[in-house]
Parts: structure tokens; C-alpha cells; sequence
């Protein structure tokens, strides 16, 4: 039997391997619960949540009174009940197919009510007050409104669903539809409800459709990728470029956050996850097979016994080495293909060939450079546990905290986050850290920057390309290696 | 045979050397003993004959090949069991030795197939479920002669291999280094049990503070262990010396007899010259131990 043959199955079955392993299978199982619970979250199961708009016309001594029952997607609901309790007695109606549910209420003349409507949908209940003014100004008539709405077609993005009553019970004319984006969405920071309509205008909005003739529709919100995160207003022109009432009695813009859960960003959560957890286990495998296989048998004496066999000092050497990085080539690429599993479990995706390439071949760099790390200090100290103590400050260093040294750092240099200093330092420090590796092939990936600084920008601008990170995890998967071997020759 | 060179090494810089230009020749078919107090440089030494610590000069050719510009052909001619064998702990003996058998180009059925037939002659394939952390030291030592026999190399190195054995572990390491005399191998044996080498070595080579104090040749080797009978007896004759004279060569010297050159087990003298009606009133046995020839050599301050 080859020994290199033994050497892997030694370094896959220890128990170094395996518990990490196990870990990484938990935590990817975890990671997958976790991504799935954020994306219910953001999407909650529309189907099952009812919005009820409404708007009234006189008829002689009567209000028609029609509510339209719509569910998250924006889709009708039917079989609403709708019941109203109004000057001293209960109204009830039930939602058609269409959604609507109509409601004959007596004029009361000259007085003003807000009753309360009560709409029950599978059980549930929800109650909302709504204002039903006593003279023949019916100021619910005409008004356009506006729910953003889970797009059906794509559960990551939105849709515009509305509701238009005219006077007498007409249809909406022709309308068109423009948008402009507002504000980048921070923590503590969200649209929502209407805003003041300003200056805006055709010319200073974005065209996005036009719709006519309708009681109610449904626009998909096709919006660039840089709207993403942002804050977005909607305007309604009529033909005569005027700003329409949304969601009041007064001309305003339709203020909503808008952040997409797409299939790339969900993938990139995952990867993100990924990072996070190979980030912590990668190095802390690879440092501890390095510890066990090679320096505590270095330190011990074992590997003497090894050593008086047929095989020169550097031949031992590069046996273990890639005997090592094979194991936990193997282990990466069952880590990857487990979490995989579970992504596809709980978000419905694989991912693409292409990434799974990156990923493995990342992190075996990423191993390598802490394997040879190592490997050096098996021959430069002498004593296990001393050796022991210096792979635990390697990993504490380099694969935990060198983030928050990489913040000190900025810290003391007083660069600001986000800023072209602070994203550059950051860069400098994250290519002296093996841990980094992903974090740059991320970003490079993701085309932004949000890993390593949160700056704006493209990681391009600052020289981190497919190129430059290969190179740099090159360096890293040999340099180290290439040392402990010239290092194992000349030195006992 | 393995020649030994100038063989110097260092473990500081500008520190005192712990082996200094030693040379030596360890011959085919020759069990040649390594003696020296702890500290002297004998497990520096052999460690660097077996590969396993780099030499600061000096060469050390093992069958031709050096060992250290050289080590893949000269390790095969070497098998090296070290006074306190270190293996993979969680390894069993066999799955070990497949491994071991593997750098000698042994193919597994090969090597599990002898693993098990050593395992037997050793003594320890019992214990081939148990890992190596589990083992005693004499099992360890057991094991590590059996990772060398895989191939049965020309060369043997045993550092203070008797060391931690129990009576039947010393008998059959003792055994099995007269077997491979008897096979023309190359045996090295440290100890800093003299007595041991007595009853063993070919030639001994005396190491102290690094340095080679000399090599007892055979010639030598026989005369420092030679001893001397003294019998004190009252009616001396002339048919005493048809008696002795099996027993070594005998001459009155002031009534007493000294008997040298002994030639066979004496142990049955007394009694035999009592036999035969002889009044023996004194029998002493003197002779210098090699233990005694190591201290005369190396000086008195090193004796403790």
C-alpha cells in the first residue's frame, strides 16, 4: 500500500476531521433554517394575508359602499365576510369572485361617521375604521389605492395592486405610472405610506407603465437593480401630466422601501453563511490536522519512527503535507456538497458549478496556507505543547479576530468606515490573512464590496479581480509550504 | 556495515558537542557493543546512523550509501529499534506495519501476510487489536524490532534495547541478536549495562562526553573479562594438576594455587576437589570486569 494512501485515510477518519465535519453539517443545516426563515420573512405566504380597500358612491338616500378583498400577491379573495355596524345596526356582504363585496348603508344627512368594518377570511378577523362622510362630496371616490404587493410571477420581488372607484362607480381613465428612487435604506431608515408630491413631475420621474380603463390592477415592479435598498416613490399622471390622489384625498407620491429578495441574493446569503462558517472551521481543521498529524508526531518523536524508514526529510515532508490537504480537500468538498443539499432543502436552489469550484478551491487554498503555517512551527518548536500554543494563537489570530484587528487598525488610523482608506486598508489587511481568501473571491463575485468594507463601489476599483485573488491565494497555498520544506531539510 | 566518519553534531551553535568526530566501523556479522554513561552521545549517534537526526558533519555510509546524501537506499539496509519507541498512537500493529511495508515498495497482501507471520515470532499478535498507545514499553520495543523485520535489513541498531524488558523479553532479544550474527548481519548495540555487552558484543566501543575512547578489540575483550581462581589448599600433590587441568592453566605459587585462561564452567571445582580428598581452605575468584576495564578507561571522576 502506498503510505500517502494511508496518510489520507489516517487524516480523514481522525476524530479531528470528523467532529469538524459533523459541525460544519450542523451548522450548514442550521445556516439553511436560518436563510429559509429569513426568506419567509421577507415573503411571507401571501396567499393567506387579505387587504381590503373601499370606496363609496351615493345613490339617492344611500351609500354603495364596495370593498375589493385582495390577498399579498395582490390576487382577489372571495368569500370575505364583510359586515359594518352603522347608525345602531349591522351590514353584511360576502366577497365575490372578483373580490368585491357591496354594502347599501342610508345616508345619514349631515352627519359624520367613522364605523367600524370588520372583514373575516378563514377564520380570522381584522377591523379597520373607515370614514364615511355625511354630504354628497364623496371624498373615497376617485382615489387610487395603492398596496405593494408580492409579485406572483416572482416571490423575491413587487407589485403595484390597485383600486380604483370612480364617481358613480366609474372606471379609472388612463393613467401613467412613474417612479423615482429616493434614499439608500439604513437601519432605522424606511418608506412607507404617502409623501408630499414636491416638485416631482413627468420630467423629473422615470417612466414605468401606463394603464387604462380599470377598477383594478396589477403592476409588476420592473425596477433597476440600483433601486434596490433604496426608498421609491410612485406618482400617477393623468393625461394632463397632473399628479393624482394615491391612498388619499390629495395628490401625493406612494412612498415604499423596496429591497428584492432575488435568487442571487439569496444565493449570496448563502455563500455569505458559508464563508462565515468555513471561515471558522477550515482553518480551525486544517491548523489541527497539521497540529496532530505532523507536529505533535514532529514534537512527540512518532514521526522518527516514520523517519528511519526508506524516505528522505522533505519526502515526509510533502506526504503528509498532501496527504493533509487531500483529507481536507475531501472533507471541503463533502462540507460543500452537504450544504448544498440543505440549500436546495430549504431555498429551492444548487449552486452553480462555477461556485462550487471557487468555494473548494478557496478554501483548500485557504487550508494549505494554515497546513504550511503549521508545518513550519513543527520544526521550529521543540515542544508539543508549546506547538500546541502557537496553533491556537495562529487560528485566534488570524482566522478569528483578524476582522477586529483589521478595524483597530482602521480605528487607528482614523479611516472611516466605508470609506476609499478604510475599504483600502481593509483590502491590504485581508490579503495577509489566509482567513480573507473568500471574503476577496466573494466580493469579486458579488461585484460589491459590502464583505470587506461596506463602501460603495466595485472591488474592481480597488485592484481585487479574479486574477489578484488567485494570485494571492497562490501565494498563500505555497509559500508557506515551499518554506517548511526547505525548512525540513537543513533543520532536525 | 556501516562506517562512521568524523561524525561530529552539534545541538546549539557554539555549543559543546554532543557527538565529536567519532569514527567507527560496525562490521557484518559482528555484534559490536556501544557503551558510555547516560549523556555520553550513544542515542545522538545512533539516531543519526538511523536518518533521524541530521548530522553537523561527518558521514555515515550504511552499506555504501550515506545516509544522509543518499537516505532512501541506506534506510533500506537499516532497522533501528530506539530505546523508548514512539508510535502513531491510535494505530494498531498491523494496519501500522502495512504502512511502514509500503515505503519498501510491499504490496498489502505482501506486507499483511508477513506483518502477521512477524507479529507471531515477536510475540505480540495477540495484542494486534490493541492500539500502540496501549502497549507497555516492552511491547513497544517488540513492535518496533517487528517494523524492521518487515524487510529484514543488513544493518541492526539497537539503542539500549534491553532496557524496560522483562527476564523472557531479554532472553529473546539477546537470542535474536546472536540469530542474526549467525546471519551475517550487522548488529549495534548501545547500553550503559556493561555486563550485557560482556556476554554479547564482538567488540565494544567505549563513548564519553561524545568522544570515542576506544574500541575493545575481540583479542581484548576476552582478556579484560578474563578471571583468576585462587585455591587455598593444605595437602597439595601432584595429582591436583591432572584435576585442574581441564579447567584452565594452573601453577603453585607460595602454596597457593592460581588457576588462569579458564576454559570451562568452574561452578563443580570446589566441591570436585573436596571429592577427591582434598583440604581447601580458600577459593576466591577474581578477575576485572568490563565494568571495571570502562571506569579505568574513562577516569574515576566519571564513575559515580
Amino acid at each position: 500500500m502506498k503510505p500517502i494512501i494511508y496518510e489520507i485515510k489516517r487524516t480523514l477518519t481522525s476524530k479531528t476531521v470528523i467532529i469538524i465535519l459533523l459541525l460544519i453539517v450542523l451548522f450548514s443545516l442550521v445556516l439553511g433554517y436560518a436563510l429559509k426563515g429569513t426568506l419567509s420573512s421577507a415573503n411571507p405566504n401571501a396567499a393567506n394575508v387579505v387587504n381590503l380597500d373601499y370606496a363609496y358612491s351615493i345613490k339617492g338616500s344611500n351609500y354603495n359602499l364596495v370593498t375589493y378583498s385582495s390577498n399579498g400577491y395582490g390576487e382577489p379573495v372571495h368569500d370575505v365576510s364583510v359586515s359594518i355596524s352603522y347608525n345602531n345596526s349591522t351590514y353584511t356582504a360576502t366577497s365575490n369572485k372578483a373580490g368585491y363585496a357591496n354594502l347599501t348603508l342610508p345616508v345619514i344627512t349631515g352627519k359624520y361617521s367613522i364605523p367600524t368594518i370588520n372583514y373575516s377570511y378563514d377564520g380570522n378577523t381584522i377591523s379597520r375604521n373607515i370614514a364615511i362622510y355625511a354630504n354628497s362630496i364623496d371624498t373615497m371616490q376617485g382615489i387610487y389605492q395603492v398596496t405593494e404587493v408580492i409579485n406572483p410571477a416572482n416571490t423575491g420581488a413587487y407589485s403595484l395592486n390597485i383600486f380604483y372607484y370612480g364617481h358613480n362607480g366609474t372606471q379609472s381613465g388612463k393613467v401613467d405610472v412613474y417612479y423615482k428612487i429616493g434614499k439608500k435604506l439604513q437601519p432605522g431608515v424606511s418608506g412607507g405610506g404617502t409623501a408630499s408630491t414636491g416638485n416631482a413631475s413627468e420630467s423629473n420621474m422615470v417612466y414605468l407603465t401606463s394603464i387604462n380603463k380599470f377598477y383594478t390592477a396589477n403592476i409588476p415592479l420592473n425596477l433597476p437593480s440600483s433601486a434596490d435598498g433604496h426608498v421609491i416613490y410612485i406618482a400617477f399622471f393623468n393625461t394632463n401630466a397632473s399628479i393624482l390622489p394615491v391612498n388619499s384625498n390629495m395628490p401625493a407620491l406612494l412612498e415604499f422601501s423596496y429591497t428584492t429578495i432575488s435568487a442571487g441574493k439569496i444565493k449570496y446569503f448563502a455563500y455569505e453563511g458559508l464563508n462565515g462558517l468555513f471561515d471558522f472551521f477550515i482553518p480551525l481543521m486544517a491548523i489541527m490536522v497539521g497540529y496532530f498529524t505532523y507536529g505533535k508526531d514532529k514534537a512527540s518523536g512518532t514521526l522518527d519512527s516514520v523517519l528511519s524508514k526508506p524516505i528522505t526529510r522533505e519526502g515526509l515532508f510533502t506526504s503528509r503535507f498532501f496527504s493533509n490537504i487531500i483529507a481536507i480537500f475531501i472533507a471541503i468538498t463533502i462540507g460543500t456538497a452537504v450544504i448544498d443539499l440543505f440549500a436546495n432543502y430549504y431555498l429551492g436552489f444548487y449552486m452553480s458549478l462555477t461556485s462550487a469550484v471557487l468555494i473548494i478551491a478557496t478554501f483548500t487554498a485557504m487550508a494549505a496556507a494554515y497546513l504550511g503555517i503549521i508545518y513550519i512551527l513543527s520544526h521550529l518548536i521543540k515542544s508539543v505543547s508549546a506547538l500546541l500554543g502557537s496553533s491556537i494563537v495562529i487560528f485566534l489570530v488570524f482566522a478569528l479576530f483578524w476582522g477586529v484587528i483589521i478595524d483597530l487598525v482602521n480605528l487607528a488610523m482614523g479611516n472611516g468606515t466605508g470609506s476609499i482608506a478604510y475599504t483600502q486598508t481593509a483590502i491590504y489587511l485581508s490579503s495577509i490573512s489566509p482567513s480573507s481568501l473568500y471574503t476577496l473571491m466573494l466580493a469579486v463575485k458579488a461585484g460589491t464590496l459590502s464583505s470587506i468594507s461596506g463602501a460603495t463601489g466595485t472591488p474592481s476599483q480597488y485592484g481585487i479581480t479574479y486574477l489578484s485573488v488567485s494570485i494571492i491565494a497562490i501565494i498563500w497555498a505555497v509559500v508557506p509550504y515551499i518554506t517548511g520544506l526547505f525548512i525540513s531539510k537543513k533543520m532536525d | 556495515m556501516i562506517k562512521i566518519k568524523n561524525l561530529t553534531k552539534y545541538f546549539k551553535k557554539n555549543g559543546k558537542a554532543a557527538v565529536s568526530s567519532l569514527d567507527l566501523t560496525i562490521n557484518d556479522g559482528e555484534i559490536t557493543g556501544f557503551a558510555g554513561l547516560n549523556g555520553a552521545g550513544k542515542t545522538t549517534t545512533i539516531r543519526m546512523i538511523a536518518g533521524v537526526t541530521l548530522p553537523s558533519s561527518g558521514t555515515v555510509t550504511v552499506d555504501g550509501a550515506d545516509i544522509v546524501h543518499d537516505k532512501v537506499k541506506a534506510s533500506k539496509s537499516i532497522g533501528w529499534v530506539p530505546e523508548l519507541p514512539n508510535f502513531e498512537p491510535q494505530a494498531k500493529s498491523i494496519s501500522l506495519m502495512i504502512y511502514y511495508a509500503g515505503f519498501y515498495g510491499i504490496d498489502y497482501k505482501t506486507a499483511k501476510n508477513r506483518a502477521i507471520e512477524i507479529l507471531k515470532e515477536v510475540n505480540i499478535y495477540d495484542a494486534r487489536k490493541m492500539k500502540l498507545i496501549n502497549y507497555s514499553q516492552g511491547m513497544k520495543k517488540r513492535f518496533s524490532l517487528a517494523s524492521c523485520m518487515i524487510i529484514e535489513p543488513q544493518n541492526f541498531l539497537f539503542d539500549e534495547i534491553l532496557n524496560g524488558l522483562d527476564p523472557e523479553g531479554i532472553q529473546f532479544m539477546r537470542n535474536y541478536m546472536k540469530e542474526l550474527k549467525k546471519k551475517n548481519k550487522a548488529v549495534f548495540l548501545s547500553t550503559h549495562i556493561l555486563s550485557e555487552l560482556q556476554n554479547l558484543a564482538d567488540k565494544v566501543a567505549i563513548i564519553n562526553n561524545g568522544k570515542l575512547v576506544t574500541i575493545i578489540k575481540p583479542d581484548e575483550l576476552e582478556n579484560v573479562t578474563k578471571s583468576t581462581i585462587t585455591i587455598k589448599i593444605k595437602n597439595i600433590d601432584d595429582k591436583i594438576m591432572n584435576i585442574l587441568q581441564p579447567y584452565g592453566k594452573a601453577k603453585v605459587e607460595g602454596g597457593e594455587i592460581v588457576l588462569t585462561d579458564i576454559q570451562k564452567d568452574f561452578s563443580d571445582l570446589n566441591t570436585l576437589l573436596v571429592k577427591n580428598n582434598y583440604i581447601v581452605t580458600g577459593f576466591s575468584v577474581e578477575g576485572e570486569s568490563l565494568e571495571d576495564y570502562f571506569f579505568k578507561l574513562i577516569g574515576g571522576d566519571n564513575k559515580k
